[in-house]
This record gives structure tokens, sequence and C-alpha cells, in this order.
């Protein structure tokens, strides 16, 4: 182990990394380039470098683009990458308070964090691990998806019928085009644009982008306020916060972890999900969404920690967990490696040496993000609107263009972008549609495929409700869903209790 | 003043509802299952809106600023999108750009500041369209 070590810290491997993390995060940011796209773009420059090397570039790349899309996220509102969504939800309204560079920093510390995590778990229970993978079926991500939705009483910021809307809005929205199963055409108007459905790239830059640009436009407000303390790193007070924050850390990055190494499951579910329970757990529910650290702190570390937890399946069994972990196995097979259980056995020093690589550039992500950030930061407090907004406008036809190179995503986004503006005008916030349009299709296949199964086999109903980790899943929903009304009921009675006996 | 302004999201809903609903029946029996319910969620959504709006006339949840403004930015947008493919990305997104910066001016601007903006992001076009098209080897329109 100690000569894998050894190995990652090569100054080739190292320079390597650190190019990786700094070209993954500015990619990262830019909205409309995904991890996905970064690691894709980057993959034919390691096929000349020696199998660690190429493995620990590309490790660079992935972890850093996916702490990229914080920034996005925290200082114009719109997700960098689909993995940064719940990010936006606590921190754009920290930024808009003046806590921006607050946000930047403690997202860089929980990026780390998650990321260590997921590395470590990937270093030292891979294999067992791996195998919780092979125990999702369909029913289970079904509830997963549902678990997920769940989150729509949590965004609806006090309006939990418009919340509901807006969560069938997403869902309709994510039926367009072929079924998942079936292959029957749904609402495309005989318009072949829409044979392929609704893109999550576009849609994200479309009905969280649009609305902040054209809000920007129409009020005389700065877009975000400058720093209270003069636009630094305020490194100790993120470090207080994560201390403060620390069950919720541990918990996000395990949570991330997991849900990492559940193929397809991806870091939008992880940081959904890790948000969801940080909530469900906070003494200070009240204050999520409208700007509380501990958000921050969870979606972050979550989805830093679907980086080591998605290697997991795609190195041991060579499914891969994550689109990005896709584009690795592929890479690695061009080099000639096999992926699976006897790669651990076989060429186990490979396997550590990329870890360690991994686990160097997740630290070299701390320096660097900060740098970026607190400049990120100061610069989009610090331009005009006339300047920031034309930007923000050539960012986000290029970013919706670039995933498929199709015009139609740049209509399609904008089209999404008014829907989302008027729909804000009317009261309907963005997040609940981007729940029900991510989460849709995986409810819908899990769904029907399940039922499929349990037709099959002639026990439906112990398809859905018979299976030990869908009733895991089950009444961790429940519980999302219940517990904010029961601790809410028995704080009143308490303070009632307490009045009634002075 | 509110409860019209409810009423109308309430009226679309309802109808984009029932058209979900209607859409369904020419659909598989598994391909209809969730366009069904999503149908119906804002077909019973619509109406559970209207009616919470005839009862309790919620406040209004206007946000600021003017329309006129946004409206004529979400123009340049679609106008931007559909040139795109039409006229390359790079003349598109500097006429684009500029017209942009045009309408986000809060103040009456000086001269000096139009001309330093200008240039500046008609260099951002250039570098996107070089990061883009040269670096990240994305074919652009």
């Amino acid at each position: 182990m100690i000569e894998a070590f050894l190995g990652a810290l090569t100054p080739f491997n190292l320079t390597l990394a650190l190019a990786g993390v700094v070209v993954g995060t500015v990619i990262g940011a830019l909205p409309g380039l995904s991890a996905t796209m970064a690691v894709a773009v980057l993959v034919p420059f390691t096929f000349t470098m020696d199998p660690a090397s190429g493995l620990i570039a590309l490790g660079a790349v992935y972890t850093g683009a996916i702490y990229g899309g914080a920034y996005a996220a925290i200082l114009v509102n719109t997700p960098g990458t689909p993995a940064a969504i719940a990010t936006s939800l606590d921190g754009f309204p920290m930024a808009k308070r003046g806590d921006g560079d607050l946000a930047v920093t403690i997202s860089c510390f929980a990026s780390a964090f998650g990321g260590i995590v997921g590395a470590l778990a990937l270093l030292f229970v891979a294999p067992p691990l791996a195998t919780i993978a092979l125990k999702f079926g369909p029913v289970e991500y079904f509830w997963l998806a549902i678990f997920g939705l769940s989150l729509i009483a949590v965004l609806s910021k006090g309006n939990t019928l418009k919340g509901l809307i807006g969560g069938f809005f997403g869902l309709l929205l994510s039926t367009i085009g072929s079924a998942v199963v079936g292959g029957d055409v749904r609402y495309t108007f005989g318009e072949p644009a829409l044979l392929g459905g609704i893109h999550i790239i576009p849609a994200l830059i479309g009905l969280y982008c649009v609305p902040v640009l054209l809000g920007m436009v129409a009020d005389r407000a700065p877009h975000i306020e400058r720093a209270k303390t003069g636009g630094g790193t305020r490194i100790p007070e993120a470090l207080r916060t994560l201390w403060r924050s620390k069950l919720n850390l541990i918990r996000s990055s395990v949570v991330g972890t997991i849900v990492g190494i559940l193929p397809a499951a991806g870091g939008a579910v992880a940081g959904l999900v890790a948000y969801s329970e940080a909530r469900r757990t906070s003494p200070d529910r009240a204050r999520f969404g409208k700007g509380a650290p501990d958000g921050v702190v969870a979606s972050e570390s979550a989805n830093s920690a679907t980086v080591g937890g998605g290697f997991v399946p795609t190195l041991v069994l060579g499914i891969p967990g994550t689109p990005p972990d896709a584009i690795i196995l592929g890479a690695l097979m061009v080099q000639g490696i096999r992926v699976g259980p006897q790669l651990f056995a076989e060429q186990g020093d490979l396997v550590q040496t990329f870890t360690f690589g991994l686990l160097i550039a997740t630290l070299l992500m701390i320096p660097t993000g900060l740098i970026i950030g607190r400049t990120a930061f100061r610069t989009i407090s610090s331009i005009p609107k006339s300047t920031l907004a034309p930007v923000i406008g050539v960012l986000i036809m290029i970013g919706a263009y670039a995933v498929e190179q199709n015009p139609n995503h740049v209509t399609m986004m904008v089209v999404l972008g008014a829907l989302a503006w008027a729909a804000a005008r009317w009261g309907f916030e963005p997040s609940p549609i981007v729940l029900g349009l991510i989460l849709g299709p995986i409810a819908e296949q899990g769904f029907v495929q399940a039922w499929l199964i349990g037709t099959a086999s002639g026990d439906l109903w112990g398809q859905y409700f018979g299976r030990p980790i869908s009733l895991g899943i089950i009444f961790f929903t429940i519980l999302t869903l219940t517990w904010p009304w029961w601790s809410d009921r028995r704080a009143r009675q308490k303070a009632l209790r307490e009045r009634a006996e002075t | 003043m509110t409860l019209h302004r409810d009423l109308a999201p309430s009226a679309a809903l309802v109808l984009l509802g029932a058209y979900a609903l209607w859409e369904t029946l020419s659909m598989s029996t598994f391909g209809a299952i969730f366009p069904r319910l999503a149908g119906s969620g804002l077909l019973l959504g619509g109406i559970a809106l209207a009616v919470r709006t005839l009862w309790q006339s919620p406040p209004a949840t206007r946000p600021p600023g003017g329309l006129r403004r946004p409206i004529l930015f979400l123009l340049l947008l679609l106008g931007w999108a559909i040139l795109l493919p039409v006229t390359g990305f790079v003349p598109t997104s500097i006429a684009g750009a500029l017209l942009a910066m045009v309408l986000a001016f809060d103040a009456r601007p000086r001269a000096r500041s139009i001309l330093i903006q200008s240039a500046a992001l008609i260099g951002v076009v250039l570098m996107v369209a070089l990061l883009f098209g040269r670096l990240l080897m994305v074919p652009l329109p």
C-alpha cells in the first residue's frame, strides 16, 4: 500500500491531479458543461499515459467538475452540473444576503470531506459495498425516486399545493418523447425534436437561470450582495459551521457514497436525498431553503462522495455507477484493463495508486477551490449587471447547445425559462418541477419493470412491499413527510405545557 | 386582484391536465400510467388552487420589478436561440450580447462605459467560441 501511495505522489501524477482539478472545476462551473462532458473531452489525452496516471487525471477532472458545479449554483442560482441542484437551494439565498463567499468556502470543504469519504470507501470496502448495487432492483429505484419526490414538501417554501403542482408539471415534462418502457410516443405534437424528450441540462439552465436573468434586468437591486467582510474566504467561520454540522457532514458523505454506488442514480439524487435528511434531522428546519449553511454542507458533501462511491461498482463489477464512470470504464478497456472482482486481486497496486491519486486530487481541491471560488465571487458581485447579464446570456446559449450540439435544445431552454419565469410570478418554485423532471423517468422505469416482474412471478404486492431495502426506503419516505409535522406538534405541546406550569 | 391572478393559473392547469389525460387515451397501458398520474395531479391541483383562491384569497406573491424589460429580454433570448443555427454562433452572440447589455443598463450610460463593456463582451464571445470550438471540439453553428 505504501508503494501505491508513493506511486501516486510522483511529480507527474501530482501535476496531473492538480491540472485535472483546475480544468474540472472550471468546466463544472460553466452552466451546461457537465462532469460527463469534462471527462469525455479529456479521455483521449490519457491514452498515451500509463493506466494509473490516466485514471488519476480522469478522477481529478471528475472530482473538480462535481465541485465546480457549486459556483454557478451559489453565485448565479444555476446548478453548473445536475449534482449541484440541491446546493442552489440554500447557496443562492446565502449569496443574495452577502454570504456568497462563506457558501463557496463551505462548499469547498464539504466537497473535500465527501470526496475523501468516497475515496476511502473505494480503498477499504469496495468489494462488500459493490454487492449493495446488485441488491437494487427496479422497485428499489422506484421507491428511491419516490423518496426524492417527497422532498417537494420541503422545497415548497410554505406553499405545498403549488409545490405539488410543480412536481406534477415536472413529471408531465418527463413523459414527453418516447416512453422508457414500451416505446409510446407521448406529447410530441408530431415534432421530431421532442422525440428524445426534454434533456435535463437545457431544462436545468432554462428553469433556474433564465428567471434569474429576467429578474436581473427587471430589478435595480444588485444581483447578489457584496461580501459583508470584504470578500475573503472566511475559512475560520466555514470550519466552525462544518464542525457544528459534523453529523450532517458525515451522514451526507455516507449517503453520497451509497447513492454513488447505485448505477444511474448519480450526484443529483445523492445531493437531494442528503439535503432531505439534513432538513429532517435539523432543529432549525425553517431556515432550509432560505440560506441555511447546513443545506450547502449536505448537498456538496453528498455529491462529491458519489465520485469515490461510483468507482466501486465500476471497478468491482464493471457496472458504471454514474455517467462519467461509464466513460472512464471505456477508457480502462482501451488501456486493456479488465475490470471486475479479479482487478483487485490481479492489479491491486493499480487500484490503490488510483485511489490515492483521487485522495490527493480531493485535497488539492481545497486550495484551488478556495482561490477560484474567491475570484469567482469577487468578480460576480462586483461587475455591473449590464455586463453580467449578457455574459450569462452567452454562457447559457452555448451551454444548452453544447450538450448534444443541438440548436433545438437552445429553443427548448428559452421556452422552459419563460414558463419558469411566468410560474414564479404566480408563486411556483422551479425546484419541484426539476425534481419531477429528473426523478420521473427513474420512477416510471422502476415502477413498470417492477410491475412486469411482479406479474410474471405472481407476487405483485410482495414485489413492491416485500423487499427489505424497499421497506427501508418507504420507512424513510414516510419519516421525511411526517417528521416535520410531528416534531412541530411536539414543540407546540411542550411550549403549551411550559406555559401552563408557569 | 389576487383572486384574479391565481384563477388564471388554475384555469391553465385544469386545461393542461385535461389535455394530458385526453392524450393518454391513445397510449398503451404501461405508457399511460405516469402521464395519467401527472395529468390527474395537474387537473386536481388546478381545481384545488381555484377553490383555495376563492375560499381564502391568499396574499399576492408578485416579485419585484416591472414587466417591460423582462419581456423584451425574453424576446431577445428567443430571437437569439432561433437565429443561432441560421446566422452562426459568433455573429448572433455578439449581437445578442450587445442588445442584452443595452437592456440591462439601469441608468443612462456614458459613451466610454458603453465602449468598454462592448469590447469586453465581444472578447467574451470570441473566447467562448475559441474554448468550445477549438479546445473542446464542439462543432459550433
